[in-house]
């Protein structure tokens, strides 16, 4: 393609208001995932305590949701209170949610959709697009999706069509609250395994009944997937979460009421676009955070390290240390050092190692040992 | 094969003294591994509260272990007090481990493998055999010699921590990884396979008490070069897993005798899993169960057919089901087998029984095109 048809790609693509697939919903804000270290993750257990650590700067509040339906106000906190924390912890494809809401009446009567639910879409990657199947003809429209996508193709089947797209590359779960006989969310979507350990576990804590009023507490896991197979795991691709990283993930608050059967009547979305339900382009920014500081030592040594190649026995070390570090100290077990912060060393013999990295700085000196972890043959 | 071949083939084995790999060690005893439901997974933190809901028939202390590197005794409690509990979780591929012991001297002063460890061996699948290389053999067993063709370092990274996994665990790791992963997949010892935490309040050299809290994954193959060609173990209910641990222990007095407190009677299961333990996956006590709960799960058998297998997974004892599956009719078989004429929607299973009724719904799960 050369310079000329890339304009007037963009330019029709701007004339068409398609928007770029990493344009995600509410610029103005990035939410943040609190990161938990690895020896506070929290139980999943109904019990909040576990997220005492999480700085209110974390939480988001029904002052973020607006009733995009009618009368795009956010909820009063009198009559719906809600806060949401969202947490991650660094080497597991997991984020853990705690939702707490204080409501005038529970609707939970019912053993199909009807429910009060809280309705969370999940992109691990950022991906965009749309994640529903073309059964849902409201949102499958030129203004929406752009003309082409919108016409429908009688050659796929809308049943195809579901097993292809819905769920498949972000995903949307309708969890009830409560799930009173019936399991906790609705994944909505053709991998339906996905709200199954290990992928998912929930645990929610109220003393109402249908009708009361009162607060509920409900504590989740999910796994997002880049790829999630309908079939099962076996051809499905986890986000991968890293430090740092934008996740789309948007949520809204499906309120019904008991005189109106019917249709929810209140829709709190965090998103200011209402089919966010359906198109993973409308989500908000949320950040996996790293550690709060109040977690890591005042210097702490870690490191990586790769076989760069095995060959010629040539390792890559990576420093990984934490806080304030002015000098390091490699000892590679086999007889030599380096001072280097990231040094490569070539091995002469085959063995396993122990090696030590030591480091200094203004809050003094900490050492790592990796015992027979490097291995060379 | 004809009869006569297989008892001649059977002889044949007997005569070698091969055992099969099934025949894991301590025929007299079964250990039991804690199922903890999914809302009382422990949280890795070094606090064993979380533990208190095991019974203490799955608690296995020190009267269990022999010293099988010296005297064949067992470590006075009055001098080293252990106690070891191990879960699993339905669905979770992990084992979870505490390990609680009182010393009168703990050694962790070196940055490289002496010390006193916390060794566990664990073979998911049972399939015993060799987890290091070279091969250790115990006297008098037949095991080929290594084959001179094959570079040593070579069959180490085919053979070490494969198909069986050995964690040389630091109690505790002083400035240095919680464990020294014995094989060739070190990722194993990483999140999200493995998650460590321990308690101490003392020095290296000085008495006290450790709580060491993990899950490790067991694999029941592992390739050396990371998670993409591995096979975690499937865990389920009543399996049998291979699994022993011993305390490799410097001695309760600064220069005393060096022990190696063994679960197995075979000092070689370190590196031999026919020589492991059995223990066994166990249900969930049944106090932590209800009276009576639904469940259920279901498969697509013929999707042109929109033939769909239903499975009663229920709870307690139940007399009688009720099947509604959202298209209009129902059953009152267990497992019933039904054929959708169009797409399905809520499914919903009603059992009732001695202890009362319960229900369970599952909104657009079953899908069928």
């Amino acid at each position: 393609m050369n310079l000329s048809r890339i304009c007037l790609a963009t330019l029709a693509a701007a004339a068409l208001s398609i928007r770029p697939a990493s344009a995600l919903d509410r610029p103005e804000v990035t939410f943040k995932v609190f990161q938990f270290p690895a020896n506070q993750i929290p139980r999943v257990d109904g019990d909040p305590s576990d997220w005492a650590i999480v700085p209110d700067s974390y939480a988001v509040d029904g002052s973020q949701l607006i009733d995009d339906e009618s009368p795009h106000v956010p909820p009063d906190p009198k009559v719906c209170d809600v806060r949401v924390k969202v947490g991650w912890v660094k080497g597991l494809n997991r984020l853990y949610f705690l939702y707490e809401a204080t409501k005038g009446s529970w609707d939970f009567s019912s053993t199909g959709l009807r429910n009060d639910t809280f309705e969370i879409v999940v992109d691990g990657d950022a991906s965009g697009g749309p994640l529903i199947d073309k059964a849902h003809k409201e949102f499958w429209i030129p203004e929406h999706v752009g003309v082409s996508a919108a016409v429908p193709d009688d050659r796929i089947s809308n049943d195809e069509a579901n097993w292809a797209i819905h769920g498949v590359q972000a995903q949307n779960y309708h969890i009830f609250t409560p799930a009173k006989d019936k399991d906790w969310c609705m994944a909505w979507g053709s991998p339906t395994w996905i709200k199954d350990l290990p992928y998912a576990n929930a645990a929610t804590r109220y003393d109402f009944k249908d009708g009361q009023p009162g607060k509920l507490t409900l504590e989740f896991w999910i796994t997002p997937f880049d790829y999630a197979g309908p079939e099962g795991p076996q051809r499905a691709v986890e986000s991968v979460l890293r430090e740092n990283k934008i996740i789309g993930l948007s949520w809204a608050i499906m309120e019904y009421d008991k005189t109106r059967p019917g249709a929810h009547t209140h829709f709190w979305n965090l998103s200011r676009h209402h089919m966010m339900y359906g198109d993973a382009s409308e989500l908000c920014a949320f950040r996996l955070m790293p550690l709060e500081p109040q977690f890591l030592p005042a210097i702490g040594a870690q490191y990586s390290w790769k076989v760069v190649d095995m060959d010629r026995r040539l390792v890559a070390f990576k420093d990984l240390s934490v806080g304030q570090v002015t000098s390091w100290h490699w000892d590679f077990g086999d007889g030599t050092t380096s001072a280097e912060q990231n040094p490569v060393h070539q091995y002469k013999k085959p063995g396993s190692l122990v090696v030590v990295l030591t480091v200094e700085g203004p809050a003094g000196s900490a050492h790592h040992s990796k015992v027979w972890d490097v291995q060379l043959r | 094969m004809t009869l006569p071949r297989i008892s001649l083939a059977v002889l044949a084995l007997l005569a070698c003294g091969v055992r099969p790999a099934a025949a894991l060690d301590r025929p007299e005893i079964t250990f039991k591994v804690f199922q903890f439901p999914a809302d009382k997974i422990p949280r890795i933190d070094g606090d064993p509260s979380d533990w208190d809901i095991v019974p203490d028939s799955y608690a296995i202390d020190g009267s269990q272990l022999r010293d099988d590197g010296g005297q064949h005794d067992s470590p006075d409690p009055k001098t080293f007090d252990l106690k070891v509990k191990v879960g699993w979780v339905k669905g979770l591929n992990q084992l979870f481990f505490l390990y609680q012991a009182t010393k009168g001297h703990w050694d962790f002063s070196s940055p490289a493998l002496p010390g006193d460890i916390f060794e566990l061996v664990v073979d998911g699948d049972a399939s015993g055999g060799n987890l290091i290389y070279p091969p250790r053999a115990e006297p008098g067993s037949p095991r080929s010699p290594p084959d001179s063709r094959i570079d040593p370092n070579e069959a180490h990274w085919a053979v070490a921590g494969v198909q069986a996994q050995n964690y040389h665990i630091f109690t505790p790791a002083a400035d240095k990884d919680w464990c020294m992963f014995f094989g060739a997949p070190t990722w194993v010892k990483e999140l999200p396979y493995a998650n460590a935490a321990t308690r101490y309040a003392f020095h290296s050299g000085e008495a006290g008490k450790l709580v060491l809290e993990f899950w490790i994954t067991p694999f029941d193959y592992a390739g050396p070069e990371g998670p993409q060609r591995s096979v975690p173990s499937v865990l389920t209910e009543n399996k049998i897993i291979g699994l022993s641990f011993a305390i490799i222990d410097f001695g309760d007095t600064p220069g005393g005798r060096h022990h190696f407190w063994n679960l197995s009677r075979h000092h070689t299961m370190f590196g031999d899993a026919s020589y492991l333990c059995a223990f066994r996956l166990m249900p969930i006590v049944p106090g932590l169960l209800p009276a009576i709960q639904a469940q259920w799960s279901w498969k697509v058998v013929d999707m042109d057919h929109r033939l769909v297998a239903f499975k009663d997974l229920s709870v307690g004892q139940v007399t009688s089901w009720h099947w509604d599956f959202g298209d209009g009719t129902s059953s009152t078989e267990q497992n019933p087998i039904h054929q959708f004429k169009r797409a399905g929607g809520t499914v919903i299973l009603d059992v009732s029984g001695p202890a009362g009724t319960s229900r369970r719904s599952k909104v657009g799960d079953v899908q069928v095109k």
